[in-house]
């Protein structure tokens, strides 16, 4: 058979980033390619290149065996689809006007909505969406939004949907119903790019698999039933022998510094985010938070750093209330907070060091007097830090955002960390690193549980709450489905129950 | 990044120029002439030069006003409202202390003039950071609003000058001299660059302006730094009414204040927000309009012919000629 569309040695450089090497990828009518890879690996640059936001450097795509250069416009005449993770809709209009925009049907110079709306009537059924066209977005569940997106692409009658991390946002039964989609999808010989983390998915989904890493494809096309999860887990992050730091768990935790007592919190639409939340967690203990993202743990870590009021429920460091306490009050009481969102809430990227370090410290008589800021020290601190905390690629008066990821969570650690916390909160703090910098990152977070720190650690990365916590607990819709307190003898398995909130989810999945 | 921006004002400049040269010679006149004559009105004598500087210095202070909120994300757009309100309040307080010392009188009025003129800036910006009300919006509605109270001020109050053939107000007595005027200037931006380089202050504002996510999760105080920077603003127009009422005019004359907030803004987009680009800019600005007195007397092309260049910096300074998206872009293939 023919490929539909084809990537031959496709390149794309970024400043200082090589975000495709030389990248192939073909793609069959009627199959599910599945693209798997870490975050950074190159998988959504290739995606945008196919679906014609950036042109290649280097190399062709053939579609229907014809070498081809398109914009997103083009993209579309050739019948290329994109479901974005972040839906691309307007949810003060109707399911109608999201659909057929850009795309609207004319006739005598006026929108024919009757036409329209008769096509995504037989849509919405074939999906099994009991709600009129004419509901607006924002009255849908991310479950339901999503199938509008694809709805959205299927209207213009795309061939190749490109799926990016579809599965991100669903429940485990919505994503069971997506993969239901995918499968008449591929009865009308339409192809699927289904990009993915989670592996079990990426073999459940995939006809095919391509592993990327790096940039690079590192194992193009294994078929389905050909390969196992470990071998795909093993391409990802590369063959070489680096092992990732473990949590040796040689002390015993002291004593409880940081108490959430029955914690609620409504959002503004009054649906509850956390539900009776209580915890405690003690210095010199790592504990980490899991679940499926989208189930509390925003919300649990912007009430813990006081960026959000719980509605009811109390928050205690060394029996203090901190309940109501600013954000600058919790940071003097000893909370530190490495953001998930390193670019906008960890760093001021057009910052120098000296910028970024001193944020939120910077009466402190070590950087002023009160008023003046003493430069000098505060270059002289920075010096240092940098020695400590090898953090590469700066020169004196560069500003942050021409670092590297690693680097830059470099210095939010150091910034934390100098800063003697009680209660440390990493969120998600090894997201889109390289090895070598989740390692310095995994080093230094137990380095403060060796020096007494209460670390909570919030994290996707099931491999990551396992290597490093002294006790997990799962989130599951507000509220904890479940504690380990034995980390070293849980399987992933048990985790996954917990994370589906309860036995029966989870069987629904893996059937 | 800052080249393109200098490249960026320098094109906006002479685009301007191109665009007013051409009005010229629509309507007959030289255009080289014109411009020459311009120069030479502006820099050309030490009397021409003494002009400049008096018609740049309301128009840096402003400059400066616009870009201290602006740095804290607040378009401050109501200078004219709080030129009238400070205005208003120094010859109300002229009128009231009659008999005073002229010195207390001189603290009053400046005090008065300063806290008028700031709360007129922090009526927007409240609207701006309290409510998520465009401030935009509010502010021009406050520059009409404070341009018909004053209107209605110098015709029918306390403050209106009986039996005068057009409106204005009852003169101010108390006088200001240039030289203590431009030197209060000088002192004022090495003060403003020093506390914004020097002092946890400055750094506050840069950072809450520059990403103002990172410094609520970094516990800095957001909501009173951007509240202060309206002040500050306020405070810096209110110093502008001081010098254009005490060193200058003494009466309110109807509309004297009419696009002199402009100014402010169009000198600091032109000067990109930084400290000798807002100075070159305030300059220019300050040049086209001195130099606009000579233009009427020697040729007959019409001193509007200045703001419609001035009109045209306006709105190329706007402008973005390089977009640093489609150099990336070119940068890439």
């Amino acid at each position: 058979m023919e490929p539909i569309i084809e990537l031959r040695n496709v390149v794309k450089q970024f400043p200082g980033v090589l975000a495709n090497d030389h990248v192939n990828l073909a793609l069959y009518p009627g199959e599910t390619h599945a693209l798997v890879g870490e975050n950074g690996a190159g998988k959504s640059t290739l995606m945008k290149i196919l679906y014609g936001q950036y042109a290649p450097d280097e190399g062709e795509i053939l579609i229907d065996g014809i070498s081809c250069r398109y914009d997103v416009t083009g993209a579309r005449q050739h019948k290329i689809g994109m479901v974005y993770q972040n839906f691309m809709q307007i949810p003060q209009m109707s399911i109608l006007e999201n659909i057929i925009l850009g795309n609207a049907p004319v006739s005598k110079g006026m929108i024919d909505y009757a036409s329209a709306e008769k096509k995504v009537r037989t849509y919405l059924e074939r999906f099994h969406m009991p709600v009129s066209p004419h509901t607006l977005i924002r009255n849908l569940s991310v479950g339901e939004r999503q199938k509008i997106e694809i709805i959205k692409v299927l209207y213009f009658d795309a061939r190749i949907l490109i799926l990016d991390e579809p599965t991100a946002v669903l429940t485990p039964q919505e994503s069971e119903e997506l993969f239901q989609i995918i499968e008449t999808l591929k009865e009308e010989q339409r192809s699927i790019v289904f990009i993915s983390h989670k592996l079990r998915e990426v073999i459940a989904v995939g006809d095919r698999i391509t592993v990327m890493s790096k940039g690079r494809v590192v194992q193009e096309g294994w078929k389905r039933g050909e390969v196992t999860e470990t071998e795909i887990a093993r391409a990802m992050i590369g063959k070489q022998n680096v092992q990732l730091i473990q949590n040796q768990r040689e002390n015993t935790p002291g004593k409880t510094v940081l108490e959430l007592n029955k914690l609620w919190y409504f959002d503004e639409l009054g649906v509850p985010r956390l539900r009776d939340l209580s915890l405690q967690v003690r210095s010199g203990e790592i504990l980490g938070i899991g679940g499926v993202e989208g189930n509390g743990q925003t919300e649990l870590i912007r009430i813990l750093i006081g960026m959000l009021r719980p509605s009811y429920g109390e928050i205690l460091v060394e029996q203090i209330d901190l309940t109501k306490a600013s954000v600058a009050k919790r940071r003097q009481a000893g909370i530190g907070f490495v953001s998930d969102d390193r670019m906008t809430e960890g760093l001021v990227l057009d910052g120098t060091i000296e910028e970024n370090v001193i944020a939120g410290n910077e009466c402190d008589a070590k950087f002023s007097d009160g008023f003046l800021l003493k430069y000098g020290r505060i270059r002289e601190y920075c010096k240092n830090l940098i020695g400590d905390y090898d953090i590469k690629g700066l020169t004196p008066g560069k500003h942050v955002k021409m670092l590297s990821g690693g680097n830059m969570q470099k210095i939010i650690l150091a910034r934390e960390i100098e800063r003697k916390p009680k209660v440390l909160i990493a969120a998600q703090p090894t997201r889109g690193l390289d090895i070598g910098a989740i390692n310095s990152v995994r080093e230094l977070l137990l380095e403060q549980r060796k020096a007494g720190t209460a670390v909570i650690l919030v994290s996707a990365d099931l491999e990551e709450l396992m290597s490093l916590s002294d006790r997990m607990l799962i989130l599951f819709e507000g509220s904890i489905s479940g504690e380990v307190t034995d980390v070293l003898h849980v399987t992933e398995e048990e985790i996954g129950l917990m994370m589906g909130g309860a036995g029966e989810h989870a069987e629904q999945k893996s059937h | 990044m800052r080249n393109r921006k200098v490249i960026n004002s320098v094109l906006a400049i002479m685009i301007a120029f191109i665009m007013g040269g051409l009005m010229v010679l629509l309507s007959g006149d030289s255009p080289l002439e014109t411009y020459s004559v311009l120069l030479k009105g502006s820099f050309g004598s030490l009397n021409a030069l003494k002009n400049t500087i008096r018609y740049s210095i309301p128009v840096v202070l402003l400059a400066y006003s616009f870009s201290v909120c602006n740095q804290c994300g607040y378009f401050n757009i109501s200078h004219e409202s709080q030129m009238y309100s400070a205005s208003l309040a120094i010859v109300m307080v002229s009128e009231l202390t009659q008999g005073w010392p002229s010195w207390l009188r001189l603290i009053l009025m400046m005090a008065a003039a300063c806290m008028a003129s700031i709360a007129a800036c922090m009526i927007p910006a409240a609207a701006k950071f309290g409510l998520g009300v465009s401030e935009v919006v509010v502010g021009v509605m406050m520059n009409y609003l404070m341009a018909y109270l004053t209107k209605h001020m110098i015709a029918f109050s306390f403050i209106a000058q009986p039996g005068s053939s057009s409106i204005m107000s009852l003169p101010v007595s108390e006088s200001v001299g240039a030289v203590s005027i431009t030197v209060s200037t000088v002192v004022i931006i090495l003060l403003y660059q020093f506390v914004m380089k020097k002092t946890i202050p400055g750094y506050r504002l840069s950072v809450v302006g520059r990403n103002p996510l990172f410094a609520n999760a970094s516990g800095l105080p957001s909501m009173r730094i951007m509240l202060s920077s309206a002040v500050v603003g306020g405070l810096l127009t209110g110093i502008c009414a001081i010098g254009e009422m005490l060193g200058y005019y003494h009466i309110i004359y109807s509309d004297f204040a009419v696009d002199i907030g402009f100014n402010g803004m169009t000198a600091a987009l032109l000067g990109a927000q930084n400290a000798i680009g807002m100075l070159l800019g305030s300059l220019l600005l300050g040049a086209l309009k001195s130099g606009s007195v000579l233009l009427t007397v020697v040729t007959s092309v019409p001193a509007e012919l200045v703001d419609c260049v001035k009109g045209f910096v306006m709105f190329f300074a706007t402008v973005t000629f390089i977009r640093s998206d489609v150099w990336m872009r070119k940068g890439g293939k």
